[in-house]
C-alpha cells in the first residue's frame, strides 16, 4: 500500500514537473511564437473615421456637414449560399452575377440610410458587414450649392469651396490597434480617437443668400431664361455675401443630376458681353484723365455715329447731351465720341486697371480671366465698338469688382469667400486679408456715383431699380448674344443686366444680377433691374440698414444722457 | 521556520489572487470602455443628425415657407444713443 502511495505522489510530481516544464517552454523557449500568435488573434487594427471640416456662414450658421453612414460590404468566400445575397437585395440593388468571387472584400452598396442598416443587420448574415464611413450633408439643400461645391462618394471635393479648400477640409485617414478576447469582442484602452477636417468660415451671409436666390429664381421663371446670375458683395472689402446661379443643383442628390453643367459657376467661369454696363469705364477714364466734366456737352443728336464703315445707334435720338446724361440715357454715340477723344490706348489701360481681362483672384475653382484685346489687335470698329461693352468678354464677378471701385471711393478689392479656418482645437489657420489697390481718384469715383445716382432717377435707363427711402447708383446692360452658329449676333437673344451699389452715399451692398435670353422683353431696365431693386428691398431690411428719411420720419430715437435704460418689445 | 514558511506561502497566494483580480478587473474596465466607447459614438452619430436636422429646419427657406417676412422699413423704430452710430454700420462689426 505504502508503496502504491509512493508511486502515486511520485507519479503526482512527475505530472506537476512536466507541467512546468511545458509552462518553461511557453514562457522562455516558445516565447516568441506564441506571442506572435496571440498578437494575430487579439490585436486588430481598425481605420479611424475620418470626417471632413464643417462649412459655416459668417454667422456660424452650418452650410456643410459631416454625419456618418454605414456602408454595406461582402466577403464572397464567406458567402455559403446565394440565398444571403437575395435576403440583401430585397433592400439594396445589385447586380448578382458581378462579383468576383476570389475577392475578400466587395462594396454593395454605400453610405445607406439608417432604416436599411437597421433592417440588414438584423438578419444577421454572414460574410455581410458594415463599415462607417463619413457622408456630407448640406442642410440648406440647394442654397448657395455653386459655391459650397460637391464631394464624390469617396467625399473629395469636386466643386465650389469643397474642391477649393478640399486639403484643410479632409481629414486625415489613420488607424488604430486595439485588442480583443477569444471571441472577438472589443477591449477598449480608453483612448477616443475621432479626425475631423479644419472648419471653413465663409463670407457668405445665410440670409441674403437666400433673398437673392428667391428672387433669381422668380426672374427665371417670369423671364423663361436660359440662365442667370446675381452676386452681392461688400464692395470695401471684397467679401462675396452671396452668389446665385441658375440652374442650380441639390449637392446632397448629385446623383439625381442629368446635366453635369449645371455644377459650373457661371459667376466666375462664364463669359459674356457687358453692353452698357461697361460704359463706366471709358466714364471713369475720361473723368480722371480730365478729359471731360460732368457737364461738358456732346452732339448725339445724329442719333448714330459711324465708326470704321459700321453705323453703331442710340435707342432714341437725344440731342445734345451733358456728359452725366450720357451715362443716365446710356448713349452709344455720347460714350463713343467720349472715348475717342481718349483715344484706344488710354482706354485699354483702364478697362485693364478695372481688373478686366485677368482673374480677381477669388478663392473659388474654375474662374476665367475674361477676355480683352490689346490695343495693337483692335479693328477699325473696335473703338466703337468696346466702349459700350462689346468684343469683350466679362465674368459677372469682374463686373460688380468694377462697380465697388465706384462705391468704396477708388480702391480695386479682391473678393474672397472664406474668411477663416479653424482646426479642431480651436486654432485659426488661416484669416483673410482685405486686398485693394487704389485706381482712380476718390474724386473720380464719388463724380462717377452721383453719375449713376441719376440712372434709376427720371430720365434714367432705370427707374425700375429704384428703391423706396435709400438712393440706388447703377446702370442696366443690355447686350445681344453673338450667334457662334452665324458668326453674328443674334437678333432675339440678349443678356440683360443691372449692376450697382446701394445706398449709393453710404454702401452696404454692391449687387449684380444678369439675365441670358430673357423672353418677352430684354432690355437691362425692364428685365434685371426690378430684381435688383427687389433683392435690395429685402437685403436693406434683413442688414436692418435705415431709410434716408428715418429721422425726418421719426423713426429714430436718439436717448440723451449715459444712464438710460430702453425697454424693447421682442 | 514552518510558521515563517507558511506566511510566505499564502503571501505568495494572495499576490497571485491579487494579479488576478487586478488582471480581470482591468479586462472588466477595458469591457466597459468599450461599451461606453461604442454608446459615445451612437450619440455621437445622433448628435451630429439632430445638428444637421435643426440647421435644415432653421434654413431661410424653411422660413419663409412658413410665411416669415421681412419688415417694413417704414414701421422699423431705430433706438440709438446717437446719430453717429445709425451714419455708419458695418460688416466687420459681426453679429
Amino acid at each position: 500500500m505504502q508503496k502504491r502511495i509512493k508511486i502515486i505522489k511520485v507519479l503526482i510530481v512527475f505530472s506537476f514537473l512536466v507541467v512546468v516544464f511545458r509552462l518553461f517552454l511557453i514562457m522562455f523557449i516558445e516565447h516568441e511564437t506564441y506571442y506572435e500568435r496571440a498578437k494575430i488573434q487579439q490585436i486588430k487594427r481598425e481605420e479611424i473615421l475620418s470626417k471632413r471640416g464643417n462649412i459655416y456662414d459668417r454667422k456660424g450658421r452650418e452650410l456643410a456637414i459631416s454625419l456618418e453612414k454605414d456602408s454595406l460590404f461582402i466577403d464572397p468566400k464567406q458567402i455559403d449560399s446565394s440565398l444571403t445575397l437575395n435576403m440583401v437585395a430585397q433592400y439594396v440593388n445589385f447586380d448578382l452575377n458581378s462579383f468576383d468571387k476570389n475577392k475578400r472584400f466587395i462594396w454593395l452598396s454605400r453610405k445607406l440610410d439608417s432604416n436599411e442598416v437597421e433592417k440588414i443587420k438584423s438578419l444577421n448574415l454572414k460574410g455581410v458587414g458594415f463599415i462607417p464611413e463619413g457622408h456630407r450633408f448640406y442642410p440648406k439643400g440647394i442654397l448657395a450649392s455653386h459655391i459650397l461645391g460637391v464631394v464624390n462618394i469617396d467625399e473629395k471635393g469636386v466643386e465650389g469651396l469643397e474642391l477649393y479648400y478640399d486639403k484643410y477640409l479632409k481629414g486625415e485617414k489613420t488607424s488604430r490597434t486595439f485588442l480583443t478576447d477569444a471571441k472577438g469582442k472589443k477591449l477598449s484602452d480608453g483612448e477616443l480617437l475621432e479626425i475631423r477636417g479644419n472648419d471653413i468660415y465663409t463670407t457668405i451671409d445665410e440670409g441674403l443668400q437666400a433673398i437673392v436666390e428667391r428672387h433669381i429664381d422668380e426672374a427665371m421663371k417670369k423671364w423663361r431664361a436660359s440662365t442667370a446670375t446675381a452676386i452681392m458683395m461688400d464692395p470695401f472689402t471684397g467679401e462675396i455675401l452671396a452668389m446665385a446661379v441658375r440652374p442650380t443643383y441639390d449637392p446632397n442628390n448629385i446623383a439625381l443630376i442629368k446635366n453635369m453643367a449645371v455644377l459650373r459657376n457661371r459667376a466666375i467661369t462664364d463669359l459674356y458681353e457687358p453692353g452698357s454696363t461697361f460704359k463706366i469705364v471709358t466714364a471713369a477714364a475720361a473723368l480722371e484723365e480730365s478729359i471731360v466734366k460732368p457737364y461738358t456737352k456732346f452732339d448725339c443728336s445724329a442719333g448714330y455715329i459711324e465708326v470704321g464703315g459700321k453705323k453703331i445707334k442710340d435707342v432714341h435720338r437725344y440731342g445734345v447731351l451733358t456728359f452725366e446724361e450720357i451715362i443716365q440715357k446710356s448713349s452709344n454715340v455720347g460714350t463713343i465720341k467720349v472715348a475717342m477723344i481718349l483715344g484706344k490706348e488710354r482706354l485699354y489701360q483702364y478697362i485693364r486697371k478695372f481688373g478686366f481681362g485677368e482673374k480677381t483672384g477669388i478663392d473659388l475653382p474654375g474662374e476665367i480671366a475674361g477676355y480683352v484685346k490689346p490695343p495693337q489687335k483692335w479693328s477699325g470698329t473696335s473703338i466703337g465698338a468696346i466702349p459700350i461693352g462689346q468684343e469683350v468678354g466679362v465674368t459677372a464677378l469682374q463686373m460688380l469688382r468694377a462697380y465697388s471701385v465706384l462705391a468704396n471711393g477708388g480702391y480695386l478689392v479682391k473678393p474672397y469667400v472664406v474668411s477663416e479656418i479653424h482646426s479642431q482645437d480651436g486654432k485659426i489657420l488661416y484669416k483673410a486679408v482685405i486686398k485693394r489697390e487704389r485706381i482712380i481718384s476718390e474724386n473720380t469715383a464719388k463724380t462717377m456715383k452721383e453719375i449713376l445716382k441719376k440712372v434709376t432717377e427720371e430720365g434714367g435707363t432705370a427707374p425700375l431699380a429704384k428703391i423706396d427711402g435709400n438712393k440706388v447708383a447703377g446702370k442696366t446692360g443690355t447686350a445681344q448674344k453673338y450667334d457662334l452658329k452665324v458668326k453674328r449676333y443674334s437678333r432675339d437673344k440678349y443678356v440683360s443686366s443691372f449692376v450697382g451699389f446701394i445706398p449709393a452715399d453710404d454702401p452696404r451692398i454692391a449687387l449684380i444680377v444678369v439675365i441670358h435670353e430673357p423672353k418677352g422683353a430684354y432690355y437691362g431696365g425692364v428685365v434685371a433691374a426690378p430684381v435688383f431693386k427687389a433683392i435690395s428691398d429685402e437685403a436693406l431690411s434683413y442688414l436692418n440698414v435705415p431709410r434716408e428719411d428715418a429721422v425726418q420720419k421719426g423713426l429714430v430715437i436718439t436717448l440723451k444722457g449715459e444712464n438710460h435704460k430702453v425697454l424693447v418689445a421682442r | 521556520m514552518s510558521m515563517r514558511l507558511a506566511l510566505a506561502l499564502f503571501l505568495t497566494l494572495i499576490l497571485i489572487f491579487a494579479n488576478l483580480w487586478i488582471r480581470s478587473n482591468t479586462i472588466n474596465i477595458e469591457y466597459r470602455l468599450s461599451s461606453l466607447e461604442k454608446q459615445r459614438k451612437t450619440l455621437t452619430k445622433e448628435r451630429e443628425f439632430l445638428i444637421a436636422e435643426k440647421a435644415r429646419l432653421t434654413s431661410f427657406t424653411q422660413l419663409r415657407n412658413s410665411q416669415f417676412i421681412l419688415p417694413d422699413r417704414n414701421k422699423v423704430i431705430y433706438i440709438t444713443s446717437s446719430k453717429l452710430s445709425m451714419a455708419k454700420v458695418s460688416f466687420s462689426e459681426k453679429n
